[in-house]
């Protein structure tokens, strides 16, 4: 009997628990312009989904917050996935950038004149000294009737610091870095290209 | 006063004696009666009386008591014991001539156990009462029951039989395995030396014997090893372990008139045999082998390519000229062996195969047809005798030097392939060997000095026109490669953009999206749950993010 009665109030216990706790979800902050026809004559890139490697590879925001610790946020967590983030992210930064973007996996043949790029990241976290880092490398890919060609490997590296304390500006610093490497991406693509 | 007394007479006979005048009587009437009530009394003579006590041992008829046995009288001269019986009033009608006494007691016979109950009863006599109207007061105990009733239905038939297997009395008969009747008595015949069985078939099965029926004995495992192979029959179990004789029509024939009671039959000792039997329409022939005939044996097959018609009836023929066998003459050395061409075998209406063959024999015989000795069984060794056309042999004619006509034969097996051989060394000696090695000298100078020109010529063709041809050729071969080349890459991005665009393709791929996005989702439930088990059940209490700091 004694039992029943410590389980009940076990289960009473856990039923009349504090609030519930709070988890933010974060998103990039998109003011851009609508998406523009640029015609036939704009080249078309091939984007494969943007790959992230390592502890970066999911939802929770990733902190370097030491020399050697990691911390994965129990509350605070990007809306989406950050490669799918990054990803509609950089379509749209080509598109507004008068590219014709494709995602790889929706193309059905590639054609003469036409370029691949994929991007692999490799750090995506705040860091204690540096505020937010992006890193890894792109590649550019010439493609033909007979395949692709890798035209060059792009390594990038970023760091922006926060304008302030908190999660949110943490994030500004992320679509910062981001922004460094579209307009680096951008500037190459475009001296391939043109 | 005299008074005299007055003497009454005696009466001459007492009223008294009334009483023993009426015993007496009444004793006469009863001996009387007690004569009239007893039954005729007979005499069995039986060689024992094992089992039979006297004034116990009842009679019976279908197991009805009829009398009893009174006494029991030794016989020592006759070697014999005479059982006294006394058979009830009512039953003298059975005492006929005919009529058989057995003593019933347990028996294992053909048709199994029987007189079980007379462990206990003890043994009785059985009468059989026959038919006849005389009657006598003496009769012999038989050995064994009687087989058949008077009263059963059927009829009797007589079997002779040659071979040497005797059977006994009670034998079954069975037409396709099934019983119709029995063997009722076997003797056998000193002047014919043969077995003549009496047998009963059970009615209605009587009709099943007909004039063309065959019997045969079935000893229940047969076993016949022949050029033919080897043949293994049995029948049921009963039947293995009683055997029997088998009865049925020859094969494609059904059973024609029904046979008189009385008729004789001829007793087979196989199936085998019986239809031997049935090919009485023949003629003998001769033929002579010059050659072994060893493994071939009396009853051996005559095929004419593969169709028998006949069968080898005396191996050696036991013919004799002059008073010696055939085969011991000076300027002979052929081994006769006799044989018959069974007409049957060759066509259903034996006369008209008669005739065909008769007719055709001697323009078969200068057309080739030739007898030769075939293995027919390489086990066994045995051999048989093959009729058939050899047009590269001497023409000769159907011999009538003997008492039968004689086939030609030719040999065959290891002797012909000897005389072959044989002939072929003879031509081989007869050939002129020195003159041919001299013009094959010379034919294979000849070739030498052709094949030094076809060296050169060889050698021209390389060094000139023929590498410049290989040259083109190989040309036009890297040609094509490089056009299978692209056609196979063609082909391959043609697959590739097939593979992307199908349907089952997009879909996995939404799939595993869907699974990715998934798996995702339950990574911080994962984390929560390896940093705090009870998340579930209480608050998450882990420790709060660390806010990201302006670096100063």
């Amino acid at each position: 009997m004694k039992g029943v009665i410590a389980l009940i109030a076990l289960f009473m216990m856990g039923c009349t628990g504090s609030a519930p706790a709070q988890y933010n979800y974060y998103r990039f902050n998109t003011s851009h312009a609508e998406a523009g026809d640029h015609g036939t004559e704009q080249p078309r890139i091939y984007l494969d989904q943007i790959n992230i490697i390592g502890v970066a590879d999911q939802q929770a925001l990733v902190q370097y917050t030491g020399e050697h610790t990691v911390h994965i946020a129990n509350y605070h967590y990007w809306a989406e996935h950050p490669k799918l983030l990054l990803t509609k992210e950089t379509l749209r930064y080509l598109n507004e950038t008068g590219f014709t973007p494709v995602l790889t996996v929706n193309a059905s043949e590639f054609k003469q004149g036409e370029y691949r790029v994929l991007i692999e990241v490799s750090d995506l976290a705040g860091h204690y000294q540096q505020g937010a880092i992006l890193r890894g490398s792109w590649h550019l890919y010439d493609t033909s009737a007979e395949g692709t060609t890798l035209l060059g490997v792009h390594p990038f590296n970023y760091s922006a610091p926060l304008d302030e304390d908190g999660f949110d500006a943490l994030i500004t610093a992320h679509q910062n870095n981001w922004q460094q490497l579209m307009k680096y991406l951008q500037s190459e693509i475009a001296s391939v290209v043109r | 006063m005299n008074k005299e007394a007055h003497i009454e007479p005696k009466p001459r006979l007492s009223v008294i004696w009334i009483v023993p005048l009426l015993a007496v009587f009444i004793t006469g009437w009863m001996l009387y009666q007690h004569q009239q009530n007893k039954g005729h009394q007979i005499y069995i003579k039986m060689k024992n009386a094992d089992g039979v006590i006297a004034g116990k041992t009842e009679i019976r008829v279908r197991s009805v008591k009829v009398g009893v046995v009174e006494s029991l009288r030794l016989q020592v001269e006759q070697k014999a014991v005479v059982a006294t019986v006394r058979m009830d009033k009512h039953y003298d009608s059975l005492l006929t001539e005919d009529a058989k006494f057995w003593i019933v007691k347990p028996r294992i016979d053909q048709s199994g156990i029987s007189g079980l109950n007379t462990l206990l009863s003890g043994v009785y006599i059985e009468l059989l009462p026959g038919e006849s109207k005389q009657r006598t007061s003496l009769y012999t105990l038989q050995d064994q029951p009687a087989l058949i009733s008077t009263d059963v239905e059927g009829l009797r038939y007589q079997l002779s039989s040659s071979s040497g297997e005797v059977l006994d009395v009670g034998t079954g008969i069975f037409f396709r395995n099934y019983h119709i009747g029995q063997i009722e008595s076997a003797i056998f015949n000193t002047d014919t030396l043969q077995m003549e069985y009496g047998i009963f078939i059970d009615s209605p099965y009587d009709k099943l014997v007909t004039h063309n029926a065959i019997f045969w004995i079935n000893s229940g495992v047969e076993i016949s090893l022949t050029s033919e192979g080897i043949n293994l029959n049995t029948g049921s179990l009963a039947k293995m372990i009683k055997g029997g004789i088998s009865i049925d029509y020859p094969p494609e024939q059904g059973g024609g008139e029904i046979a008189t009671e009385g008729r004789a039959f001829k007793l087979h000792q196989n199936f085998a045999v019986a239809l031997e039997r049935r090919f009485d329409l023949f003629d003998h022939y001769l033929v002579e082998f010059e050659q072994s005939i060893r493994g071939l044996k009396p009853g051996a097959p005559v095929e004419y390519r593969g169709m028998r018609v006949g069968t080898v009836e005396q191996v050696p023929a036991r013919l004799e000229r002059d008073g010696l066998p055939l085969y011991f003459q000076q300027g002979n050395t052929s081994i006769p062996v006799l044989i018959k061409i069974e007409y049957g075998r060759i066509y259903e209406v034996d006369a008209k195969a008669k005739q065909y063959w008769q007719e055709n024999i001697e323009q078969w015989v200068k057309n080739g047809l030739r007898a030769s000795l075939k293995s027919g069984n390489i086990l066994t060794g045995a051999v048989y005798i093959e009729l058939d056309f050899y047009n590269s042999t001497h023409p000769t004619s159907l011999g009538m030097d003997y008492a039968y006509p004689v086939l030609p034969s030719v040999p065959s097996g290891f002797t012909a392939l000897s005389e072959q051989v044989m002939a072929l060394l003879n031509k081989l000696n007869k050939l002129p060997l020195d003159n041919s090695l001299n013009e094959a000298q010379k034919t294979m100078q000849a070739f030498t000095a052709l094949a030094e020109e076809t060296q050169a010529l060889v050698n021209g063709f390389n060094t000139t026109k023929v590498s410049e041809k290989v040259e083109k050729n190989l040309t036009q071969l890297q040609g094509t490669l490089t056009q299978l080349t692209a056609s196979l890459k063609q082909f391959e991005k043609t697959l590739n953009n097939y593979q992307k665009g199908s349907g089952m393709v997009e879909q996995l791929t939404d799939t595993l999206q869907e699974l990715e996005s998934l798996s995702n989702s339950l990574k911080p439930v994962s984390k929560g749950l390896n940093e705090q088990p009870n998340m579930l059940l209480f608050d998450k209490d882990t420790l709060a993010d660390p806010e990201p700091r302006k670096q100063q």
